[in-house]
C-alpha cells in the first residue's frame, strides 16, 4: 500500500470515527431524556453504599415506658445477629427470629430491632423504599445535630433514619407506631476498609 | 454453423451455434450466490457499423474469458458487412456467436435480445460491453468478481476510482449532468446510471422482467438499472477507466438524447408500483404469520389472566391491567427506567443493568398519552413485524428467496417467540439488526448507522452487529468513494460508540461509569473465563438444586449452535454465524445458561440455519405445525420461570 493510499484509509476512518461519533452523541440526547435520580434518590444511594460498608453496630434504645435497652449487631453471613438487652434475636431480611429469650414476636421487639441500627437490615429497608418510588430527604436538626431525615416507610409504624449532613453516617432512629414510640442513638459503628 | 438472417419486418432472430458446448444449467435450489466462474458467462455485444473494431475486441475478449463463456455478437444488420465478419469470426474463433437482427431497431431493444438469448443459452453471468473499445474487456473479471456479491453490477466513471479519458470537458459535464438528472429524478443511488459496461446475474435478469424495458436508445441503461433498483436488487458499481471509441462513428443522435430525457420522468411516474411481486407476496405471508402467532400470544396471556392457571392467586384485573401477563419480569425494569430514570442500587439488583433504547420509546410514548406497558407491548410487538420483514429481505440478500421467506415465518412461530410480544428490547433489536445489516448490503451506509446504534442501544448483543457490518465494509472498500468510506466506517462503529454512550451516561446521571457492570454483578452476571465450565457444573447439578429450567435453556442453546453450523454450510458470510455465536455463547461466561434460551432470538442466522433445515418438506411441515404449540406453551408457564 502506498502512502498516499494509507493517508486516505485513515482520513476515511478518522471520517468514519466522527460520524459514528455524532450517533453517539445523538444516543447520549436521547438517554437524557429519561428521568433523573431525585436529590433523596442520590442521598438514599450514598447512604446505602456507606450501610453496604457497615458491619456491626451499637446502638442506645429508648422506648417509651420502657427502660433503655444497649442494642449491638453484627453479620453472619448473608444475615445479621442482633442482641437487644439480655435476649439475641436473627434478622433474616426484614424477619426476626429469636436465638434466646422469649420467643413469640411482638410489636415491640419489632420496633426495638429497628431501632437498634442493624446495617443490614436498614440497607434492605432503604434499598426497598428506593425501589417503591423516589426517596424523600428533609435537612434537618436532630438533637441540636444538622441530619437528614429518610423516611423507610411510609405507613405506620413509621421508621425515621437521621444521617449526618457531613458524613453520611447513621446517627439514630425514631420509630412509632399506634402503641409505640421509641428512638435510638448509634454509638458506633464498624466499617469494611 | 450457420447463421440465418430473417428479412421480415419484425428485428430478431436467429443465432449462430457455438462450437463449446453449453455448461449445465445448476440444478434448482443451488444457491444463489454462486461463485463467479461456476455459472455459465454470456457477454453481449451489439454491434452496427463496427467492423473496424470487432475482431480486435472478439480477440480481446478471448484472452480475458473464463473458457466456458461465449460472446455474443448482436448485429443490427450493419451495412458496412459487421455481421458477416462476425459470422466468419464466430467459425474461426469458436466461442461466439451470432444474433442477427433484420434492422435496425435500437441499442435497447439489441440487448433485450440478447439478454434472451443468453438466458436461454443457461448463462448465470451476463456481461454487456460496446464494440468500441471505450469499455476495457480487461475489466470483466472484476466485474465478475464482484457480481459474486451483487445482482447488478455497473461499470463505474463516476465512482471513486473510475475515470475517463480522452473527452472533452464540456462532453464530460453533458454526461455527468446526465447521470445527475437521472439520480435526482429516480432517487437512485447510483453514480453512473448511463453507464453501458454491466454485469447482470441470470436471476436479476429474470427479475427485471424484460418485457418491462421500453427503452429503445441509450436510455436503456437508466432504465435497466432503475427497474433492477426497484425490484429490490443489489446494484453496485465498480470503479472503471472509460477511453472515447478507438474507431469507427457514434451513434448518439438528437433524437437518442431527446428519448433519454423525456425516458426519465416517465419512468418515474409510470412505474408506480414495485414490479418485486415476489417480495410482495412473501411480506404478506409474513405478515400473515405474524398476526396468526401473536393472537397464539396474546390468547394465551389473556387465558393464563383469566382462568388463574398455572398460578392461581395471579389474577391481576383484565381492565385495569390488560395483558399484565406481557409486561412482567424485566418488562416491570424498563417500565421502572422509562417512568423514574436509572437509580443504581449498591450491591443490589437494579435497573441499570437494562440498556435505555426500550424505556426511552416507552417514554416517548407515553409523552403522548399512552399507558407506559401499552406502550412497551405495542413498541415491541410492532417492531418484531418491521423485524420480520428486516429478516426477509436481508435474507434475500444472502440466501434463495424461499430460504428467506422460510427463516421469517419461523422466526414468528419460533417457541421462544413469545418474548418478543413481551415488553422487552427483543422487538426493537431485531430490526435494528436486519434492517442495519440490508442497508449496509446495499451501500446504504448512512441508514445502517442509526440501525447499528439503536440495537447497540437496547441490548448489549446488538453491538455484535458490528462485526457483519466490519467485514461488507472491508469486502467493498476497494469500491468505495472517499465519502462512502467514511459512511461504512462510520456505521461500523456506530454501534460500538452508541454502546459506549451508555456507560457515559451512567456517568453523567449517577456519577458511576461502572453502574451496568456493578448491576450485572448484583444480578448474577458477572463474566469470566471459566464462565463456560460453571455453567456446564450448574447444568450438572440442576435437578438437585431445582433448577430444571435450566435444560430449557441449554436445549435451545443447543439447537442454537447446530443451526448456525447449517446456515454456515449454506453459505451464509462467516461473520454473520460469528456474530450469531457470540449471541448465543458469550453469556455462558456468566456462568450459567440461565436465559440462553432468550438471548439465542437476537442471533439472526439462527432463523436462516432452522430455513435450511426447512428445505425438506416433512421438517418444514413439522415445524409450522409444532411451534405455535410450543409458543402457546412458552406463554402459559411464564408465570413459573422468566424467559
Amino acid at each position: 500500500m502506498t502512502a498516499r493510499r494509507l493517508h486516505a484509509a485513515l482520513a476515511a476512518i478518522a471520517g468514519g470515527v466522527a460520524v459514528a461519533a455524532v450517533i453517539a452523541g445523538a444516543a447520549f440526547a436521547l438517554e437524557t431524556t429519561l428521568a433523573g435520580p431525585s436529590a433523596g434518590d442520590r442521598l438514599a444511594t450514598r447512604v446505602l453504599a456507606r450501610l453496604a460498608r457497615t458491619t456491626a453496630s451499637r446502638a442506645r434504645v429508648q422506648i417509651l415506658g420502657l427502660p433503655p435497652l444497649a442494642a449491638s449487631c453484627r453479620r453472619l453471613g448473608r444475615h445479621e445477629v442482633a442482641r437487644l438487652g439480655r435476649d439475641r434475636v436473627l434478622v433474616v431480611s426484614t424477619h426476626v427470629r429469636a436465638l434466646s429469650g422469649p420467643a413469640e414476636s411482638s410489636l415491640a421487639r419489632a420496633a426495638e430491632t429497628d431501632l437498634a441500627a442493624c446495617p443490614r437490615l436498614l440497607t434492605v429497608e432503604l434499598a426497598a423504599l428506593m425501589g417503591a418510588g423516589p426517596v424523600t430527604a428533609a435537612a434537618t436538626y436532630w438533637r441540636g445535630r444538622p441530619v437528614y431525615a429518610l423516611r423507610l416507610r411510609d405507613e405506620r409504624p413509621l421508621l425515621v433514619l437521621f444521617v449526618s449532613r457531613r458524613t453520611l453516617d447513621p446517627l439514630g432512629l425514631s420509630f412509632a407506631s399506634r402503641t409505640i414510640d421509641g428512638s435510638s442513638v448509634v454509638l458506633s459503628l464498624d466499617r469494611l476498609r | 454453423m450457420t447463421g440465418d438472417r430473417a428479412h421480415t419486418g419484425k428485428p430478431v432472430v436467429s443465432l449462430t451455434e457455438p462450437k463449446r458446448p453449453a455448461v449445465e444449467t445448476p440444478p434448482t435450489g443451488a444457491p444463489a450466490r454462486a461463485v463467479a466462474g461456476a455459472g455459465r458467462v454470456v457477454v453481449c455485444l451489439p454491434t452496427y457499423n463496427e467492423r473496424e473494431n470487432l475482431e480486435r475486441m472478439l480477440r480481446a475478449l478471448g484472452d480475458v474469458l473464463p473458457p466456458d463463456a461465449l460472446v455474443l455478437v448482436i448485429d443490427d444488420a450493419s451495412p458496412d458487412g459487421t455481421g458477416e465478419l462476425a459470422e466468419r469470426l464466430a467459425h474461426e474463433l469458436g466461442f461466439v456467436g451470432v444474433l442477427h437482427r433484420s434492422a435496425k431497431d435500437g441499442l435497447g431493444r439489441a440487448y433485450v435480445a440478447g439478454f434472451r438469448r443468453a438466458l436461454e443459452l443457461g448463462a448465470e453471468f451476463v456481461v454487456q460491453i460496446d464494440c468500441d473499445f471505450s469499455h476495457d474487456p480487461r475489466e470483466i473479471p472484476a466485474l465478475l468478481s464482484a457480481a459474486q456479491e451483487a445482482d447488478l453490477v455497473i461499470g463505474s466513471r463516476y465512482t471513486h476510482g473510475g475515470s475517463i479519458v480522452c473527452w472533452s470537458r464540456p462532453r464530460r459535464a453533458i454526461s455527468r449532468l446526465g447521470s445527475l438528472y437521472a439520480r435526482l429524478v429516480l432517487a437512485v443511488p447510483v453514480r453512473d446510471l448511463t453507464g453501458g459496461f454491466k454485469c447482470y446475474r441470470r436471476a436479476a435478469l429474470e427479475a427485471l422482467d424484460l418485457d418491462r424495458l421500453r427503452s429503445h436508445g441509450y436510455s436503456f441503461q437508466i432504465e435497466s438499472t432503475y427497474l433492477a433498483h426497484r425490484a429490490g436488487l443489489r446494484v453496485v458499481e465498480r470503479p472503471i477507466a472509460f477511453t472515447d471509441r478507438a474507431a469507427g462513428t457514434s451513434k448518439m443522435n438528437a433524437s437518442i438524447a431527446l428519448e433519454a430525457v423525456a425516458r426519465v420522468p416517465a419512468l418515474r411516474f409510470s412505474r408506480g408500483r414495485a414490479p418485486d411481486e415476489v417480495g410482495r407476496r412473501a411480506r404478506f405471508e409474513i405478515a400473515a404469520w405474524w398476526l396468526g402467532s401473536r393472537a397464539v400470544v396474546v390468547a394465551s396471556a389473556l387465558a393464563v389472566q383469566v382462568f388463574g392457571w398455572p398460578r392461581p392467586r395471579w389474577r391481576p384485573s383484565l381492565i385495569h391491567h390488560p395483558l399484565a401477563l406481557l409486561g412482567i419480569w424485566d418488562g416491570r425494569w424498563y417500565r421502572i427506567v422509562a417512568e423514574r430514570g436509572y437509580l443504581a442500587l449498591p450491591g443490589r439488583p437494579s435497573d441499570t443493568a437494562f440498556f435505555p433504547a426500550f424505556s426511552i420509546l416507552e417514554r416517548g410514548l407515553a409523552a403522548v398519552g399512552l399507558p407506559v406497558v401499552s406502550a412497551g407491548l405495542l413498541i415491541a410487538n410492532a417492531g418484531f413485524l418491521l423485524g420480520l420483514v428486516g429478516l426477509y429481505v436481508l435474507g434475500r440478500e444472502l440466501l434463495p428467496e424461499p430460504d428467506a421467506r422460510r427463516a421469517a415465518v419461523y422466526a414468528a412461530i419460533f417457541p421462544m417467540g413469545f418474548v418478543f410480544s413481551m415488553a422487552y428490547p427483543e422487538g426493537l433489536v431485531l430490526p435494528a439488526v436486519t434492517f442495519g445489516g440490508f442497508f449496509a448490503l446495499r451501500d446504504r451506509w448512512l441508514a445502517c448507522a442509526p440501525c447499528a446504534a439503536a440495537a447497540a442501544l437496547a441490548r448489549p448483543e446488538g453491538v455484535f452487529l458490528a462485526i457483519p457490518l466490519a467485514a461488507i465494509a472491508v469486502r467493498r472498500w476497494p469500491s468505495l468513494s472517499f465519502g462512502g468510506r467514511i459512511r461504512s466506517a462510520g456505521a461500523v462503529l456506530a454501534g460500538p460508540l452508541a454502546l459506549a454512550a451508555f456507560p457515559a451516561y451512567l456517568w453523567w446521571s449517577l456519577g458511576d461509569p461502572l453502574a451496568w457492570n456493578k448491576a450485572e454483578h448484583a444480578w448474577n452476571r458477572s463474566f469470566s473465563a471459566l464462565g463456560v465450565v460453571r455453567a456446564a457444573v450448574e447444568l450438572v447439578g440442576a435437578p438437585t438444586h431445582h433448577k430444571g429450567w435450566l435444560f430449557r435453556d441449554a436445549a435451545f442453546c443447543l439447537l442454537y449452535v447446530c443451526v448456525l453450523l447449517l446456515a454456515l454450510g449454506a453459505g451464509v458470510p462467516r461473520s454473520w454465524v460469528a456474530a450469531g455465536g457470540l449471541v448465543v455463547l458469550l453469556p455462558l461466561t456468566s456462568g450459567s445458561f440461565t436465559s440462553d434460551a432468550r438471548f439465542g432470538l437476537l442471533a439472526v442466522p439462527v432463523y436462516w440455519g432452522l430455513a435450511v433445515a426447512g428445505r425438506r418438506g416433512w421438517l418444514d411441515r413439522a415445524v409450522r405445525t409444532v411451534s405455535p404449540a410450543l409458543l402457546a406453551a412458552g406463554v402459559f408457564t411464564l408465570l413459573l420461570r422468566f424467559p
